[in-house]
């Protein structure tokens, strides 16, 4: 057991080590998740019961993480996709919906596809998808075709994201209206980040959740609230996030569903603390950001932003670093944004956007004709 | 618990959900061919009699393809397995009703069949919350609450905002992927544009609110919106309402009027609110709890225009002191809650109480 202890400390500081400004982490080749190798742990094998899939992400050692809004859970699964791959292979589907659809025997009206999310040891692409009768399917890409990923007598483990209300709660308002919707997920620093919306009340939900998950869940919930120019200040829902280390300092790079992108620190990221971000950039009205991640091109990081209901947004890191102000002031209208600067890529409606390795991402993007199309970007838009 | 409808045996599914369409070497046990399987209401597995595919060995299974519509080149993704006569296969998720399948071996159509829709589902009906016809113009969302669950991920399509000129508005609603529903899918939050409502963001600044103080809008909704059945709203729906000015003051439950019921009878506790508040929260965070703290048990319904609520005990009131309980979540249509407003103005310096709960106590004589 002593082995085994030594191994998730391994695990553990070689996620810091490792930690990348993606919210995938690899770990160093060689260091297993005990709990997944060996039973141990809370993992256990059988069938989790996931009622539906809102968002991925992947952890260590191939480990993915499934955020169900309909049974509050996060759920860790063992894929054992463990093969390492340094470069991922581009990926080219046009219709892709359609042909999610028909390997479900459905059509595209009826499907919905949830996220994307790419296993950044293997470089395999996976993709969760809802359908109108409730049910789901979680599917991989395999070359140019699409593969069921098996969740029947797995290895996986689970922790609810709410507290569950109390028997004599339930009794006299029975909540039949209350939903809370799992709107990103990510992994960084050992622990699995959730951000989420509720559909009653407009406040923030971001919990910091330990991983490996024990029983007793050392669950974060962390208020977040959202400063315009330091007069008003709302506790302002995020959509999407990512993480990133700036002048050597981890952050949280988050985008309200008022669209200001703001950075909080992620030493401050504390329980019962009123955490407050500072926002570097606001990106526009009427947009819902919808997806986040950060790509290198030789030395210079950039973070990408699909929206809504504009471009894909690309940000140099080093102009974060650089903007030292936290719009703490009105600042001259430049008519459209302000704060940090930022390009427009020529790429419009991108509904995922995710990382594929290195210098490549994956997009999932509607064209002008109607089609959804998954295609592969590289460095030529960094 | 999967049941197994030899659909042959019953004249609607025959006309309906199979057609067998031709044969290898013939139907000559005279057995059905291929037959749905059923759970929960769904279609989750087609069992294909071995009769037409007798040439095909046990192991190659794989050989045989089950396809949707005219996607005759990509096979659905499933599980197949051999019991006695048939071969059984189990798709990843139900087959959709209201879909034509194709089985295919060796690039022919040797069989399809048609999932019947529900004849049990029943057209949608709409009832859109808030119901007053006067709202603060820095309302932040509406609720649409349907009588059936729908088809998600398509709200902006159907729902549209007209002014008094008959003008459609853009940029009013948020556009929220994936949208905000609650788990039986009947019903939708809708946000107004929050980065238009909160002072001093720059989409404030620059349009204001989505809503204007004494305008006249109407919402529509159109009835080509479907139910996850299939089956369109039983009409389109609007909603005529004014804007009124902008709320700041944060909801107060000392504010309520109460009407207390007499000892020994069951009669409903009357509360009126002196505020609008959100239809959704109003039914979720109210509790009365008895003398000794405890929760009583009962029934919440919302009076007309979300103006008021009765609570009926499940069992006749005691003499003695009550109390209302109300969580700080509590919102109003500014989105203005128990312990803070909206958007907090930090140089005034309101004051941000967060209390677990809020409690008014009452008797009951």
């Amino acid at each position: 057991m002593k082995k085994i202890y030594f191994l998730i400390a391994l695990v553990s500081a070689g996620a810091v080590m490792m930690a990348t400004t993606t919210k995938n982490t690899t770990l160093p080749e060689g260091y297993l998740t005990p709990a997944l190798s060996t039973g141990e742990g809370d993992f256990e094998n059988g069938t989790p019961e996931i009622k539906s899939i809102s968002a991925l992400a992947f952890g260590p050692d191939g480990v993915l993480f499934i955020g169900d809004s309909k049974s509050a859970s996060v759920f860790a699964i063992a894929t054992t996709d463990n093969q390492k791959n340094e470069k991922g292979i581009a990926v080219e589907m046009k219709k892709f919906d359609a042909k999610v659809a028909a390997a479900l025997g459905t059509t595209v009206e009826n499907i919905s596809i949830q996220d994307i999310a790419v296993n950044p040891i293997s470089k395999k692409v996976y993709c969760a998808v809802q359908l109108n009768d409730g049910s789901f399917a979680l599917l991989r890409i395999e070359g140019e075709n699409l593969v069921a990923v098996n969740l029947k007598n797995i290895n996986f483990s689970s922790v609810p994201i709410t507290n569950a209300p109390a028997e004599d709660a339930k009794d006299q308002r029975g909540r039949p209206l209350r939903g809370n919707s799992i709107t990103d997920l990510g992994f960084y620093d050992g622990k699995v980040l959730v951000s989420g919306l509720s559909n009653q009340e407009f406040s923030s939900t971001f919990l910091s959740i330990p991983f490996p998950f024990t029983k007793q869940q050392d669950r974060s919930s962390l208020e977040i609230y959202h400063a315009a120019h330091k007069q008003y200040e709302t506790n302002a829902p995020i959509r999407t996030f990512t993480t990133a280390e700036i002048n050597g300092k981890k952050y949280l790079i988050a985008s309200y569903t008022c669209t200001p992108l703001v950075l909080f620190p992620l030493e401050d990221l504390k329980p019962g603390t009123h955490v407050k971000g500072r926002t570097v950039a606001e990106m526009g009205s009427g947009n819902s950001p919808l997806d986040m991640i950060t790509m290198k091109k030789g030395n210079e990081s950039f973070l990408l932003m699909a929206n809504s209901s504009r471009p894909v947004f690309k940000v140099k890191y080093k102009s974060i670093e650089n903007f030292q102000g936290s719009l703490t002031t009105p600042v001259e209208e430049n008519f459209a944004t302000a704060g940090v600067d930022f390009v427009s890529l020529p790429v419009m409606n991108v509904v995922q956007l995710e990382k594929l390795d290195d210098t490549q991402f994956i997009l999932l993007q509607r064209k002008a004709n109607g089609d959804l199309d998954l295609w592969t970007g590289g460095e030529r838009y960094l | 618990m999967q049941e197994c409808q030899s659909i042959p045996c019953v004249d609607f599914f025959l006309s309906l959900t199979l057609i067998f369409i031709l044969s290898a070497c013939g139907n000559q046990e005279n057995k059905p061919p291929l037959v749905l399987g059923w759970e929960n209401n769904r279609a989750v597995s087609v069992s294909i009699s071995k009769s037409i595919v007798s040439e095909i060995p046990d192991d190659s299974l794989q050989s045989i393809q089950i396809t949707v519509g005219d996607s005759l080149n990509q096979s659905m993704l499933g599980e197949w397995s051999n019991k006695g006569n048939n071969f059984i296969f189990n798709p990843i998720v139900p087959f959709t009703r209201g879909n034509q399948y194709h089985v295919i071996y060796r690039e022919k159509i040797i069989g399809e069949f048609n999932v019947p829709f529900n004849p049990d589902s029943k057209k949608p009906t709409l009832s859109i919350y808030p119901s007053q016809d006067t709202l603060p113009e820095n309302i932040l969302k509406m609720y649409f609450h349907f009588s059936e669950p729908m088809v998600e991920g398509q709200s902006l399509g159907h729902i549209y905002l007209q002014n008094k000129n008959g003008d459609t508005l853009s940029g009013i609603f948020l556009e929220l992927l994936p949208e905000l529903w609650n788990d039986e899918g009947t019903l939708l939050t809708l946000w107004f544009d929050p980065g238009r409502i909160k002072r001093d963001l720059i989409p404030n600044q620059q349009m204001g609110n989505p809503l204007q103080d004494g305008e006249a809008y109407t919402l529509h909704v159109s009835g080509k919106w479907k139910s996850k059945d299939g089956l369109e709203l039983s009409e389109s729906y609007s909603k005529k309402f004014v804007a009124s000015k902008r709320d700041e003051i944060i909801p107060d439950i000392n504010g309520w009027s109460l009407i207390t019921p007499q000892s020994g009878t069951v009669s409903p506790l009357l509360i009126a609110f002196n505020d609008l508040l959100d239809f959704s929260l109003i039914q979720s965070t109210i509790q009365i709890l008895d003398e000794n703290k405890k929760v009583l048990a009962g029934e919440i319904q919302l009076m007309k225009e979300e103006a008021a609520i009765i609570f009926a005990p499940a069992s006749a009131w005691k003499k003695g002191n009550y109390v209302l309980q109300v969580e700080p979540r509590l919102e109003d249509l500014a989105g203005n809650n128990l312990s803070r407003p909206f958007d907090r103005d930090l140089k005034k310096e309101q004051a941000m109480i967060e209390k677990k709960n809020y409690e008014r106590g009452f008797a009951v004589e």
